[in-house]
């Protein structure tokens, strides 16, 4: 193939070379299924589900490329996606509160009865889970470890009893996350004004990184909290 | 002959491109779909079991993780604004 020897690097293995056109193909008939749902969907939520299969057909064009730069490349979008998502339900959420206001139709609400099961485990594995996650993704740092010890953090917000801490305080920590956010942003630009600090740098940014993505991923926690015990 | 470098990989490709399309074509005209939500979110997950599978032929460990933990918390989200849309009686 001529591919081999111009195009693609060397250290790419002969299997992933003849994968690609198999992946691009397939990427294209795959976007090509999903926007003709899109065209026949009319509805605006159900168009949010149909969107996500385009999107899965990026990722597999992104990552027949079969180095690391496609992961690097991956990563990002995935969480991006998601918090793509988060905005347009708000949007589409706070659309039909206004439609609703404007036409003076009171706003029904369903209220959820339930028994809370009385069970030794449900009291105490939830925060061990938070706290071993918690401590896990410490140790991994960086993009994963945000992504670990924010999962913690969202379990025990969603599932378990959360006595000590006010919203108050989540709220400041969201601030903290803004702050850790500015230090990532720092730990990347002392790279290039001065490279022989270069260990501050890295971690200061990873450092940043994964306060940011936890705190990011409790904040999700919140919204299910305040949604739910209204 | 199964080998970890060119069967493995061979094997988990061809699995997750079965997958990711058979998954999209029942998100887009699967039974049902267009009346509940439900179902074509559970459609959704084949194909994303599908692209997982692809990033696993391709090594992309970071990519798996994160695209398994991506794919929960999207369930999530979307149930809760399939909650308050049905609360208001404005889903379909």
């Amino acid at each position: 193939m001529a591919l081999n020897d111009t195009v693609v690097p060397a250290l790419v293995p002969q299997i992933f070379i003849n994968f690609y056109p198999i992946a691009i193909v397939v990427a294209i008939v795959v976007a090509v299924i999903g926007f003709t749902g899109l065209v026949l969907e009319k509805n605006d939520f159900q168009k949010i589900l149909i969107v996500q299969i385009p999107i899965l057909a990026m990722y597999m064009i992104v990552s027949a490329v079969g180095t690391d730069l496609a992961e690097a490349l991956i990563l990002p979008g995935m969480v991006v996606s998601l918090a793509e998502l988060l905005a347009v339900s708000e949007i589409l959420i706070s659309r039909e509160i206004t439609r609703r206001e404007k036409e003076g139709e009171p706003l029904r609400v369903l209220n959820f009865e339930y028994e809370p099961i009385n069970m030794e485990v449900l009291k105490t594995a939830i925060p061990v889970t938070c706290i071993v996650s918690v401590i896990y993704g410490v140790i991994l740092t960086g993009f994963t470890g945000g992504a670990v010890a924010g999962a913690g953090i969202l379990i025990y917000l969603f599932a378990g009893r959360t006595k000590g801490f006010s919203n108050e305080f989540w709220e400041e920590m969201a601030g903290i996350s803004g702050v850790a956010w500015v230090f990532w942003l720092l730990g990347f630009l002392i790279y290039f004004i001065a490279p022989q600090y270069w260990l501050v740098a890295l971690f200061m940014s990873g450092g940043g990184i994964i306060i940011k993505v936890a705190l990011k991923l409790g904040l999700l926690g919140i919204l299910g909290r305040e949604e739910y015990n209204r | 002959m199964l080998s970890p470098t060119e069967t493995l990989p061979w094997i988990t490709f061809y699995l997750g491109i079965t997958l990711l399309i058979i998954g999209s074509l029942g998100v887009v005209f699967g039974p049902k779909a267009s009346k509940e939500p439900i179902i074509r979110i559970i459609n959704l997950t084949a194909a994303n079991n599908g692209i997982a599978l692809i990033f696993l032929s391709y090594n992309y460990t970071l990519a798996v993780l994160t695209i398994l933990s991506v794919n929960a918390m999207f369930d999530i989200l979307v149930f809760r604004v399939i909650i308050r849309l049905e609360e208001m009686e404005a889903l379909y």
